[in-house]
């Protein structure tokens, strides 16, 4: 026995006494019918004893003693006192929240609006924006090291072996070290070719994980080596749909880019390690001292009380002991820092600004909610000064009705956290349903109500019930009381403190939601912006798929080019195909960086190399590119047949880079050379061949490449496919077709299997639903804000009615006097309406200045837009003055139907 | 002439409501009332009500047990029984009580001496 005897015993007394607190009425008649019995019994006794029935029944009383204080006694013994009050003060707050049943079922269903809304927004945030962005098994400790050139302002993410070999020894900074790369596979000889995204990964980064696969296992450090056996783990989602969830599934081969790797694990559902479908072991060569084939991220956990600031302290020493070793034959070493980036960091940098204005507008939902409930609950306190008065002459305490008052502010509190959190339940599923499945980055089944998110929620409105309940009941005991009991009934609008604190609230809400309807109507209009935005070509009636050819079957360059010359030439005699081309990167694929860009230099112009950030985005491509894409030949011609391998080498350039480095003049017939490629090496097959002189042929309109659609279009370069001694195997191929895009998928990919009847496509799907999800996350944040919007106004309507209603109530006689003496209906709907045209002009006021303030901070979400626009704002403004009015004239007209006779009596 | 009554000493209800269950067995209110009024013929002041919270006390320790049922005049009655637990304590109870007893009993003998 943990527990001594006697704690044991004060356990068992102090649940019987809280048990006794419940179901007090059942227990009191208990206690009841069994003193009845004793009395009767012992009368009965004293009959016997000769006495009368009379007599019998007084001196039963005398020998019992006082059966009150029995009684009292005994609830005293049963019970805990405290709690008691407490229960006391509970039922008496329930009877008058009850007896004020709408004020508390609007304040209530205001808490559970704003609870509600806010963690199903927050969740929704969470799961959309921060979680789908991060891999999904990675902890929080999870960090990559990156390189930094700052002579060329570039990042290094890809770390070549020795560089891998190099941050692994630092084994007193790093519990673990991983590597890990993309990639995709060509999957064959099963009922279908297809191509799968798929992961590199060290055996360490898989065990940094922590997760266990379901069937089988992950790989072991001896299989992580060059040469070592070809094995795989599968996703689940691969598991079933290409084995169709066997069970015996360990063991059996999946052929990947001509290989047969052999299957020893399947890893959980929703399982997703940057992102991919399968994981077979990096097996990088150490021996490769090639220190600028660089192919893998470096991902690591800190050892445990290791500071980021010591980890980037010894990687800096690292960097410069590398520097000093191999800076002659490696010129990116210069100056160069290793560090490292949280991943939570690294991965949501790019959606920060989003996420922060979404959280603030969440923020600002809370708020006024907070300042809506205050406005009611401060409204319903002065309402209640003459009971509160009276209480206190009869003899309560000070803290007693403190208590009280605290007690009733909590219920509602907690009723409304109740309500809220099931609110969110409920709604978020709906929420969830009403984005467009291909807006939500990630299946919607994993968006969950956020359990922080609801702690949270309920905190504030805690929080909010003691800081309403509180203000109001300190400044109404704080009233002289014998004043008050006089006045109470007779003041007109209440008192004045209530009165100030309601109206700074109400301007408070205003301005507030000001502030969120105008970071809604600027992100509005910055779509609108965004979607009349010219992409450089015609997205429409446009398909895109891609290919990957196996290095097994195409080893040399002509293999290659003469393999997509021939499916493009298939292609094209479908019916209903106007053109097709292929190319080494489509616009709106990637994300925000092109994937590959060189440094070049213009003949005859020494020293203006175009180097680092400089450089210009490289695309290789087949011939009718251009045609089949729509995009505008600006100068000169596009490539054509007498572009052919012996021919002159020949380059198109952008307006962009023609702006740049021809300032408008004629660019044709100059040349360039190509320098130093970046960019992933499994992106980018062909090698890099220097000092090659290319003729420039012709400049063509910009096309928007990457799906990020509002960074600036870069300087590029194309170059004919059949021109490349080293050509890349991965293209992807558009087709400009006269009928819905998506319905020639199945005839291209059959043209291009009478070439091939083992090359799978993959990626398949139309420009314009690229196109549409380069704006997705912008339109979610968009639908989200107007979603806000729509709740604040909803609030701050009800905010303003309420007060509005609750003055009217209390300037009942006012009126009536005013209507006495003469005041038609209209004067006294100006009367009303005028004050709530005050508070909405204050509040519009205050709110247009703190927007200003406030959305500056988003610009950077902004395409096109100022931040301060003043259309915008005033156009807020105005919105929300006119929503004022709106919301002050039906207690306006409430106040006409004051009759003056009955108010005056 | 009535005999002066005594009060009940502070604490020592509870000795006395347990000694009267172990006696009797499952016993109501009225009857254990009665009986501590029989054995101490009268000598004993007790409010009856009294014996109430200390019955509540009891059952809150685990000592005893209460149920209802009917009495022998066929009424609904609740009737308190001894619990294993309350018979150690009795036990417990009525040892540390004779121990005083005899350590008063002797202090006032070596006084009268």
């Amino acid at each position: 026995l943990v527990l001594k005897e006697h704690e044991m015993e004060r356990l068992r007394i102090f649940v019987s006494r809280l048990l006794g607190i419940f179901a007090v009425r059942r227990r009191d008649d208990s206690f009841d019918t069994e003193l009845g019995n004793h009395l009767e019994l012992l009368t009965e006794e004293n009959v016997r004893r000769g006495m009368s029935p009379q007599e019998a029944r007084y001196a039963a009383r005398r020998e019992f003693g006082g059966l009150e204080q029995t009684k009292q006694a005994y609830r005293e013994q049963r019970g805990l006192p405290f709690l008691d009050t407490l229960l006391q003060d509970l039922h008496f707050g329930l009877r008058l929240l009850s007896k004020d049943a709408r004020l508390s079922l609007v304040i209530v269903a205001i808490l559970a609006v704003g609870i509600g809304a806010g963690t199903s927004l927050y969740s929704l945030i969470d799961a959309c924006l921060i979680r789908s962005s991060i891999p999904q098994p990675v902890k929080e400790r999870w960090d990559v090291v990156q390189g930094y050139l700052p002579n060329q302002k570039r990042y290094l993410q890809y770390m070549s072996a020795p560089e891998i070999a190099a941050v692994k020894q630092l084994t007193e900074v790093f519990e673990s070290v991983g590597a890990v790369h993309g990639d995709s596979f060509n999957v064959t000889r099963g009922e279908y070719p297809e191509r799968v995204l798929g992961t590199h990964i060290s055996a360490s980064g898989m065990t940094m994980t922590h997760v266990a696969p379901i069937l089988g296992r992950t790989f072991r450090e001896d299989e992580d080596r060059p040469g070592g056996p070809r094995v795989v783990v599968l996703s689940y989602e691969l598991w079933q749909h290409r084995f169709s969830g066997d069970a015996n599934v360990l063991g059996r081969s999946l052929w990947l880019n001509d290989l047969d790797y052999t299957v020893i694990g399947v890893m959980p559902r929703y399982f997703d390690l940057w992102g991919g479908e399968l994981w077979i072991p990096a097996q990088i060569d150490f021996a490769n001292n090639n220190r600028a084939d660089r192919q893998n991220w470096i991902v690591a956990v800190l050892r445990e009380g290791v500071t980021e600031q010591q980890a980037n302290a010894r990687l800096r020493t690292l960097a410069k002991e590398i520097e000093q070793h191999y800076g002659s034959t490696t010129p990116e070493y210069r100056d160069w820092e290793l560090r490292v980036w949280n991943i939570k960091e690294a991965v949501i940098g790019g959606v920060k600004p989003a996420l922060l204005v979404l959280a603030g507008a969440v923020g600002l939902l809370i708020l006024i909610v907070c300042f809506n409930v205050g406005v009611l609950l401060l409204a319903r306190a002065t309402s209640r000064l003459k009971e509160i008065a009276l209480r206190t002459a009869l003899g309560a305490t000070r803290w007693r009705l403190l208590r009280q008052l605290l007690t009733e502010s909590l219920l509602l509190g907690f009723a409304g956290g109740a309500a809220g959190v099931i609110l969110s339940v409920g709604c978020l599923p709906l929420l969830v349903h009403m984005i467009p499945r291909e807006w939500l980055p990630i299946a919607p089944e994993l968006v969950r109500v956020d359990h922080n998110a609801i702690a949270v929620a309920c905190l504030i409105a805690a929080v909010m019930g003691v800081l309403f309940g509180t203000a109001p009941a300190l400044q109404v005991l704080k009233e002289n009381t014998a004043e008050t009991l006089k006045e109470a009934g007779s003041k007109v609008g209440g008192s004045r403190f209530g009165r100030l604190a309601r109206n700074a609230l109400i301007t408070c809400e205003i301005a507030l939601s000001v502030v969120v309807l105008s970071g809604a109507a600027l992100m509005g209009e910055s779509y609108r912006h965004l979607e009349g935005l010219d992409l450089g070509f015609r997205a429409d009636h446009l398909l895109r798929f891609m290919m990957s050819l196996p290095a097994t079957k195409y080893s040399s360059a002509q293999q290659i080019a003469s393999f997509f010359g021939r499916a493009l030439e298939q292609i094209r005699s479908v019916g209903g195909v106007q053109g097709a081309a292929a190319v080494s990167g489509a616009p709106m694929v990637e994300r925000s960086v092109d994937s590959i860009s060189r440094d070049f230099t213009i003949e005859g112009r020494p020293g203006q190399d175009a180097r680092g950030a400089e450089n210009a985005n490289l695309r290789i491509i087949s011939s009718g590119y251009f045609e089949t894409i729509g995009a505008r030949v600006v100068q000169g011609r596009t490539f054509s047949d007498r572009d052919g391998r012996e021919a002159p080498r020949v380059a198109i350039i952008n307006q962009t880079m023609a702006r740049m480095y021809w300032s408008g003049a004629n660019a044709v017939g100059s040349r360039i050379q190509l320098g130093r490629q970046y960019g992933r090496r499994e992106a980018f097959a062909g090698s890099e061949e220097n000092g090659v002189s290319l003729t420039i042929v012709g400049v063509v309109s910009d096309v928007r490449q990457v799906r990020v659609i509002d960074v600036p279009v870069r300087q590029e370069i194309y170059v004919p496919l059949v021109q490349q001694s080293n050509p890349p195997r991965i293209m992807t191929i558009l087709i400009r077709s006269l009928r819905d895009p998506a319905q020639l998928t199945r005839s291209a990919r059959d043209a291009i299997q009478t070439v091939d009847a083992e090359q799978p496509i993959y990626d398949a799907g139309t420009m314009e639903e690229a196109v549409a999800d380069s704006f997705g996350p912008k339109r979610l944040t968009l639908f989200l804000l107007v979603f806000l919007s729509g709740m604040v106004l909803v609030l701050a309507c009800t905010g303003l009615h309420a007060t509005l209603s609750y003055s009217v109530g209390q300037r009942r006689q006012e009126i009536g006097i005013r209507m006495a003496v003469g005041a038609s209906h209209e004067e006294i709907l100006r009367l009303v309406v005028f004050e709530g045209a005050k508070l909405g002009l204050m509040g519009v006021g205050a709110g247009v200045v703190t927007a200003l303030a406030m959305t500056r901070l988003m610009q950077v979400l902004l395409y096109q837009v100022d931040a301060s626009d003043p259309l915008i704002l005033g156009g807020t403004g105005l919105a929300l003055i006119s929503v004022a009015l709106l919301a002050s004239y039906l207690p306006a007209r409430r106040a006409t139907n004051v009759n003056p006779t009955t108010v005056l009596q | 002439m009535e005999q002066p009554r005594g009060e009940v000493l502070q604490g020592t209800l509870d000795l006395i409501v347990l000694k009267t269950l172990d006696t009797l067995g499952p016993q109501h209110g009225y009857g254990i009332a009665q009986r501590i009024q029989q054995v101490s013929e009268d000598l004993l002041k007790l409010n009856q009500g009294t014996l109430y919270p200390a019955l509540l006390r009891l059952e809150q320790r685990g000592w005893i047990s209460s149920k209802w049922g009917i009495s022998e005049n066929n009424r609904k009655a609740k009737f308190y029984s001894l619990t294993r637990s309350g018979r150690k304590q009795l036990a417990n109870e009525a040892e540390s009580w004779e121990r005083m007893a005899a350590v008063i009993a002797r202090l006032l003998g070596a006084e009268g001496t």
